[in-house]
């Protein structure tokens, strides 16, 4: 479904990513791993088209990423991005509901509400639906964002989701949570996830393939539960093989 | 009754009933049941007609306009601190027509008011886009830079209204001076139809793009993943906001604070929704600002305060509460 060839990116004369390809298919879920700085952000944020690349092609449900309109993109594809700070106060109710205003021309309509209460219900976060935004914890605060981006691809069919780290501050209860709503969503409407992490256990736990990478150069990729291994993690981290835990 | 008609009829009524106390009020005064039956004398109607109605409708005009642009403003700039005066827009627009008024002369007509607002309008946009290029000098965007900013620019056209106030006649001095204090004395019906013919269509156009705001308050990045096209809708509220402040500004003078109490009585009491939000800000911008001139022109009298004093009597203290309740963390 997504299709990336050969992608460079480059800024101020800078090189941050260098001939990069990878694909997902429909209702895999793909993870991108790597040390601090190895490009694994600005990977997800040329997947997203918020970067546009410098050389190479993306292809999404063999359309060109260029063609796409910003709105048309929107109803294929949802981001769940690191930090999303907030000043203002918004309860979480209207905070997940961004997601489902974006494409609309007027207020929310029944169906709306009715997918964001099942969202809010789907992340454990329906009893707090009322409380302002900046009270909630950190965790909290990531699964109502979470809410909200599957809020706006919730009707669709082969969307894809990408998650910049969509488990740093969540609890293990709620990482398996969130990964549970994943393959659901992979297997019932045929989305496709890619997701940067950092906890490799849990990658080749719930992820279906892997990428490395270093230096914004793609280091090993292949099935998670093959690729993540001892003799590559301790080569990729600089980890003496004692220090990797799997 | 939905909370949102509930909002919207609490702060209308406010309005109505200041707009009556202040359309009573006055040297002769006339009372609410006369006014709402309409039976007024001669002396009565002439007044009403020619000089409380016309005063009381532009200062509901730019009290609308500061308070709604003042709402668009923090929503652009993600920050509930940035006010288009505080920020310099105003007094750049202020500047504008300071130059404007020396080498063209005092406006008359509606030429002459729209040549005033038209060169408000450039003023206050460029130092827009000024203070927007300046608070992300540093990558990301700072509410250190912006502040600062709005510092820098403020003492610049201070220095360039210094200039001018240095160069004018003792006359054009007196007019200057009123006018920078902020004042709606002047008011006929001539200014406005001007005021109405610019704010109410930025008005709707805020309204149109409420809905927006919200979502660019998640940041850019997350709004262009939603769909919206930040950059135009950064253009879009920048031009209305220096058109409308504009507008304001070349009728009344620099009118301050207005922009900031305003928006954040309003999410106080109702919530951070733009779409409540920025309806609300113009409603309630227009109640209170008519309320301040109200005192103004009464308290006094026969004499008149400069009611942009007022609203900086009230405003700047109300700014460092905020200030000091931001920085502890609670907003």
């Amino acid at each position: 479904m997504l299709v990336v060839n050969d992608i460079s990116f480059t800024v101020s004369g800078k090189t941050i990513l260098s001939d990069v390809s990878l694909s997902v298919g429909r209702g895999e879920i793909l993870s991108i791993l790597g040390p601090n700085g190895a490009g694994k952000s600005t990977l997800l944020k040329c997947l997203s088209g918020f970067h546009k690349v410098s050389i190479g092609t993306i292809y999404l449900g063999n359309r060109l990423f260029s063609e796409f309109s910003l709105s048309e993109l929107a109803q294929r594809r949802a981001v769940l991005s690191q930090q999303v700070s907030l000043d203002f106060p918004f309860t979480a109710f209207e905070v997940a509901s961004m997601g489902r205003l974006a494409k609309k021309t007027d207020g929310l309509g029944h169906i709306d509400k009715d997918i964001i209460h099942e969202l809010l219900g789907l992340t454990s976060m329906t009893r707090m639906k009322d409380r302002l935004f900046s009270s909630l914890s950190g965790g909290e605060q990531q699964r109502v964002h979470l809410a909200r981006v599957l809020a706006q691809v919730w009707d669709q069919e082969e969307a894809l989701l990408l998650l910049d780290e969509p488990t740093s501050a969540l609890d293990l209860k709620h990482q398996f949570m969130l990964f549970d709503i994943c393959r659901n969503l992979c297997e019932k409407k045929g989305f496709s996830v890619v997701t940067v992490l950092h906890d490799l256990r849990l990658a080749k736990v719930v992820t279906d393939r892997t990428i490395f990478l270093q230096k914004g150069r793609i280091y090993a990729s292949g099935d998670s539960a093959e690729t993540i291994t001892a003799p590559i993690v301790s080569s990729l981290y600089e980890l003496k093989s004692e220090q990797v835990l799997l | 009754m939905s909370a949102t008609r509930r909002a919207f009829l609490l702060v209308g009524t406010l309005l109505f009933v200041i707009f009556l106390f202040s359309l009573s009020i006055g040297a002769i005064s006339i009372p609410v049941e006369s006014l709402v039956f309409g039976r007024l004398d001669q002396l009565q109607q002439s007044v009403l007609l020619n000089i409380r109605l016309p005063r009381a409708l532009l200062a509901m005009l730019v009290g609308a306009a500061l308070g709604i642009s003042g709402a668009a403003m923090q929503g652009l700039f993600r920050n509930p601190l940035a006010d288009p005066g505080l920020i310099g827009i105003s007094s750049g627009a202020a500047l504008a027509v300071a130059i404007s008024i020396v080498l063209i002369g005092p406006a008359t007509g509606f030429l002459g008011l729209y040549g005033l607002g038209l060169a408000a309008f450039v003023g206050g946009t460029i130092t827009s886009l000024v203070i927007l290029r300046l608070s992300k000098i540093s990558g990301l965007f700072s509410v250190t830079h912006m502040l600062l900013a709005g510092i820098a620019i403020n003492a610049l056209t201070f220095a360039g209204t210094g200039v001018l106030t240095y160069l004018s006649d003792d006359q054009q001095l007196r007019a200057f001076t009123f006018w920078t204090m902020g004042s709606l004395g002047g008011a006929l019906w001539t200014q406005v139809f001007v005021c109405a013919s610019i704010t109410v269509p930025a008005i709707w156009i805020f309204v149109l793009k409420s809905r927006q705001l919200n979502i660019l308050l998640l940041g850019e990045e997350n709004a262009t993943y939603l769909g919206i096209d930040t950059a135009r809708l950064k253009r879009t509220i920048i031009m209305t906001t220096a058109l409308t402040v504009g507008a304001a500004v070349a009728l009344s003078g620099l009118i301050g604070f207005v922009g900031l109490v305003v928006p954040h009585l309003i999410r106080l009491l109702f919530g951070a929704n733009h779409q409540l939000l920025i309806p609300l800000s113009a409603i309630l911008g227009a109640a209170l600002l008519l309320l301040a001139d109200t005192f103004a022109r009464t308290i006094v009298s026969p004499a008149e305060l400069p009611v942009g004093i007022l609203t900086s009597l009230i405003g700047g203290p109300f700014f460092l509460w905020l200030l000091i309740k931001q920085t502890s963390g609670k907003l």
